[in-house]
């Protein structure tokens, strides 16, 4: 057996591994979201007596985010949740644009609702968005935190789902909810990412909660309990994926979090490749030092069903990274005519197999939203696995080569903020105009 | 003896030491190995020719016979150490070389006209027309043939009577030698409206018109020729045919090669069977029972050979091939499969290593095959030092047509039955080899002896020895195990064929598919009645929107 053999051996067992795990969990997230989709038409949630309702405090890290800012706060002030119970907080973090007088325009607007706009200087803030957290929580008000992210602009319901949900458990540490594209027809690159995030971020974890009551949290459009960020100490300043990070800590704790898709925020993607290859390395760079560092607790029987999650993110940057790497150098090789995979039945077959699968798998995902499921969609994926998976293996090489940097270095973490671009409308104003 | 007489000696011994001294490397270097026979080329000799030397050399190793190959201008001085010499084609020669012939040829006419009884040792055949032509020509001897125009000749051969073959056969500057004495004449050929021989032997010479070797009429008829020239004319060369079933491997149904091994019996038709070499696993049920058919063929009159390891060693590893050989040997003789020669590729008589490797085989085989991974050496070495070793060889037979199993005669051949694709021939394969004047043989019926590092086969007067014990092979049938366990885990499975494993993920994909396309119909369901019926609200954004 050569050694191309062996790779190729390994590389059709890790892909197909990771694939029928991916199914698994899509079998899982779809029977769920029909569930809860269920609920809404049933109209399970009623709405509680506002005074019954938790004090939120919603915190929005910011760093020159004049563009969307405005936008974000608006969508927050219009929460169907009553106004005297929650606090809009947004940590102005050492921006260098016009975010302070954007932000102070709309608290002059406003004046009886509570918007705490916390301007930092280079000393106190930019340091990340862990640290600009943990200065929104010295001031929070709130037993319940939620977070959103400058570039947000939630439905009106999505924190009151939120809050109404981590109600219902005392266990329950956190709920998370959904996010969307609120620029997925600006370029090929933002369709990518919407049938991503869809595919990926929200079916996954809707398929891990329904299995394992796993979820990790996205880093916007959740609520947690202060108490637990009270005894966790606030956020790890040193984690760029400070949602991951904390998703670990809290699974250590005892809780749990949930997926809740009702509650639906609209984000803006980065639309341009630089951009996302910068934002993607981070979130990879993160997720390698929350992996690195929460590996121990893989083996560690009080660690609960987050042993599960580290797998399972070991899974996807380990084997998947390397499965890919392999097959991708291996079928250039072959091309070349310089490699030559004697394996019996290593067919074709095996790719054209596994391609069905993952359109399928990702149409699953599609056809459960309203107005995603098409042709074109499964074109897009079709493509998609032939362009931007491609990608997400630079990315991931990128993220731990820069890991090995910091750690040969000892550099400290910085924020890279992603850049943001001014939008034409809201998702909902399209949809007004194209009727019209 | 004065001074100056002295003096005169040793200027006169020392000019003679000096010209020794530099004639002695020249002989050397014009030496050439000795053999039975000399075979002289042009010193221009190109490819084509070379290719046609080289197949004299091979017919004349088939024999048994040492022969040395070498451009003329190397030759020179050497003519007399070799009792056969042949002159292919010469077009390139140095003039000496008529000089030494002529000198031979007087000798021994001397000595016939001394002594009736006289018969000369030396034979020259000249093969092509223009160098006899050149020889007698110097010789004076221009009236003893005639010149005729053409480069192609109707060439008829009889290799048995009342069974002539024709062909044409192209002819450099055709000449037919008309002396009223000769010895000896075979063949016809027909140059335009003369009609001549295809050989003629007169005194010491033998004359063939054509060296066209390419045309297999030809190749035969030289064949026969070329032995008789040496061993005599009243000799009859007659060797054996065997059919061989060619390249059989293990781990394969085996139905098909006990189907051909009955109908052959049947027919009393003697076979040997080409098995290819297996190194691992032969305690396999595939493995044993295709032994079990080898074994039950052995009974029946049928050999089995086994072919040499196909290897990619761009350099030759002796001593690994012979491991290779001794494993594959061992394996069948564990089997009580007892293979009795090797077949090889072509070109493995004309390379030292390979030639190292089958000296430990009495029987060799040559397969129709070249190793591209060897080289020939035979240019270098300009001998076929292979005839050393004393094989016995068996060659692809050179077949005129379909409905003939060949001319060749004067070595044994080997019919080769290709079981994929000769299957539905085998009737009338059988029929031609019956009928052919070839005798079928059974290669039990001829001595073998073989060795490898681990076992030893000798095969003598009938009895059978392996590693020195006698072995009966008649076939007694085997009880199988039912449950074989062939110990392998899940990844050595898959490491060994994938093939099984498509088959459970391709049904796998196939159910997984269906449930996808289920849950897609029912999402779809579902978001229309979610997002277009009347009673719900008209999009979710609106309905959020309504609720604000």
């Amino acid at each position: 057996m050569s050694l191309a053999d062996c790779l190729s051996l390994y590389a059709i067992a890790a892909i197909w591994g990771l694939m029928f795990l991916n199914i698994f969990l899509s079998i899982g997230g779809f029977i769920y979201m029909i569930r809860v989709n269920r609920q809404e038409k049933d109209k399970k949630h009623k709405k509680h007596q506002d005074q019954e309702y938790p004090m939120v405090s919603i915190m929005v890290p910011a760093h020159n985010e004049s563009i969307v800012i405005g936008k974000t706060v608006m969508a927050l002030l219009a929460f169907d949740y009553p106004a005297d119970r929650y606090e809009i907080i947004v940590i102005n973090d050492n921006s260098s644009d016009n975010s302070a007088q954007v932000l102070k325009g709309i608290q002059e607007k406003n004046p009886d609702r509570r918007l705490m706009v916390i301007n930092t200087d280079n000393i106190m803030g930019g340091k990340g968005k862990s640290n600009a957290l943990n200065i929104a929580l010295s001031v929070a008000k709130g037993t319940v935190i939620a977070i959103y992210d400058a570039d947000n602009t939630p439905a009106p319901d999505a924190l009151r789902i939120l809050v109404e949900n981590l109600m219902e458990d005392e266990k329950l540490g956190a709920v998370i909810g959904k996010f969307r594209t609120r620029n997925r027809n600006a370029s090929l690159l933002t369709r990518f990412v919407n049938i991503e995030t869809l595919a990926y971020q929200c079916m996954n974890q809707a398929g891990r909660y329904f299995f394992f009551k796993l979820c990790t949290i996205p880093g916007t459009n959740y609520v947690i309990r202060r108490s637990i960020i009270d005894e966790m100490g606030g956020w790890d300043t040193k984690a760029l994926s400070e949602d991951t990070e904390i998703s670990f800590r809290l699974y250590r704790m005892g809780y749990y979090i949930k997926f809740m898709p009702l509650a639906v925020t609209w984000e803006q993607e980065p639309q341009k490749l630089k951009q996302w290859f910068k934002q993607r390395t981070r979130w990879a760079k993160g997720n390698v030092y929350v992996l690195i560092k929460n590996f121990k607790y893989a083996f560690d029987p009080k660690a609960g069903p987050m042993r599960l999650d580290v797998f399972y993110y070991a899974l996807v940057y380990v084997l998947m990274l390397t499965s890919l790497v392999c097959s991708d150098t291996i079928f250039v090789l072959g091309i070349l005519g310089l490699c030559h995979v004697t394996l019996g039945g290593f067919s074709s077959l095996l790719w054209g197999m596994a391609i069905v699968l993952f359109v399928l798998n990702v149409l699953i995902t599609l056809s459960v939203e309203k107005n995603e499921f098409n042709v074109e969609s499964a074109l897009l994926i079709l493509l998609m696995l032939f362009t931007y998976s491609k990608m997400w293996v630079a990315v991931v090489i990128k993220a731990i080569y820069l890991s090995i940097q910091d750690a040969v270095f000892d550099k400290e973490v910085v924020w890279d903020k992603t850049e943001r671009f001014e939008e034409s409308a809201q998702p909902a104003e399209r949809k007004k105009l194209a009727k019209r | 003896m004065n001074y100056n007489m002295m003096f005169k000696k040793s200027v006169v011994l020392g000019l003679l030491l000096i010209f020794a001294f530099f004639l002695f490397p020249l002989s050397a270097k014009a030496a050439v190995p000795e053999g039975e026979v000399l075979i002289v080329y042009s010193d221009d000799a190109d490819e084509a020719v070379m290719k046609n030397i080289y197949q004299i050399a091979e017919l004349l190793t088939f024999g048994g016979v040492e022969c040395t190959f070498a451009p003329a201008a190397e030759c020179r001085g050497s003519l007399g150490n070799f009792q056969n010499v042949i002159f292919y084609e010469l077009e390139k020669y140095p003039p000496g070389l008529f000089k030494e012939i002529q000198l031979i040829e007087n000798g021994e006419a001397k000595r016939a006209r001394e002594n009736e009884n006289y018969r000369s040792r030396y034979r020259f055949m000249f093969v092509g027309n223009p160098f006899l032509k050149e020889y007698l020509d110097r010789t004076e001897r221009y009236t003893k043939y005639t010149v005729h125009n053409g480069e192609v000749g109707t060439f008829t051969y009889s290799f048995e009577e009342q069974n002539e073959k024709q062909s044409l056969a192209q002819l450099k500057e055709p000449i037919f030698y008309n002396g009223r004495k000769f010895d000896y004449q075979s063949g016809t050929m027909l140059v335009g409206s003369a009609e001549g021989y295809f050989c003629k032997t007169w005194d010491i010479i033998t004359h063939i018109t054509t060296g066209d070797l390419g045309n297999p009429l030809v190749k035969a008829a030289f064949s026969k020729e070329l032995f008789l020239w040496m061993d005599g004319r009243d000799q009859v060369i007659r060797q054996a045919r065997y059919l061989v079933i060619d390249r059989v491997y293990p781990f394969q149904d085996p139905a098909g090669l006990l189907e051909t091994i009955r109908e052959l019996a049947e027919n009393n038709i003697p076979f040997v069977i080409s098995v290819m070499p297996v190194y691992d696993h032969g305690d396999y049920p595939a493995m044993q029972h295709f032994c079990e058919v080898l074994r039950y063929a052995q009974d029946k009159g049928g050999a089995v050979i086994l072919h040499a390891p196909i290897h990619h060693m761009a350099e030759f590893d002796v001593d690994q091939m012979n491991e290779s050989i001794a494993t594959a040997m061992g394996l069948y003789i564990r089997q009580g499969v007892y293979p009795v020669g090797l077949q090889v590729p072509e070109n493995w008589m004309s390379n030292r290593d390979t030639v190292e490797v089958m000296s430990r085989f009495g029987t060799i085989l040559i397969a129709e095959e070249t190793d591209p991974w060897i080289e020939g050496d035979w240019k270098e070495e300009k001998t076929n030092y292979v005839c050393r070793d004393a094989h016995q060889w068996i060659v692809p037979v050179v077949t005129l047509n379909e409905e003939d199993t060949g001319y060749m005669e004067t070595h044994s051949t080997a019919v080769y039955l290709d079981l994929s694709k000769d299957m539905e021939n085998l009737g009338r394969i059988i029929e031609n080899m019956k009928n052919s004047h070839v005798p079928i043989k059974n290669l039990w019926e001829v001595s073998h002896s073989l060795w490898t590092t681990v076992d030893t086969i000798t095969y003598e007067n009938g009895i059978l020895r392996v590693n020195g014990k006698e072995t009966d092979r008649t076939f007694v049938p085997t009880e199988y195990e039912e449950e074989f366990s062939y110990q392998r885990n899940r990844r050595q499975r898959f490491s060994k064929d994938l093939t099984g494993e498509n088959q459970k993920l391709a049904i796998a994909v196939a159910a997984m598919s269906i449930l996808f396309i289920i849950f897609i119909i029912v999402a779809r369901g579902n978001n229309r009645r979610r997002f277009f019926i009347k009673d719900e609200e008209e999009d979710l954004d609106a309905y959020w929107e309504n609720k604000r």
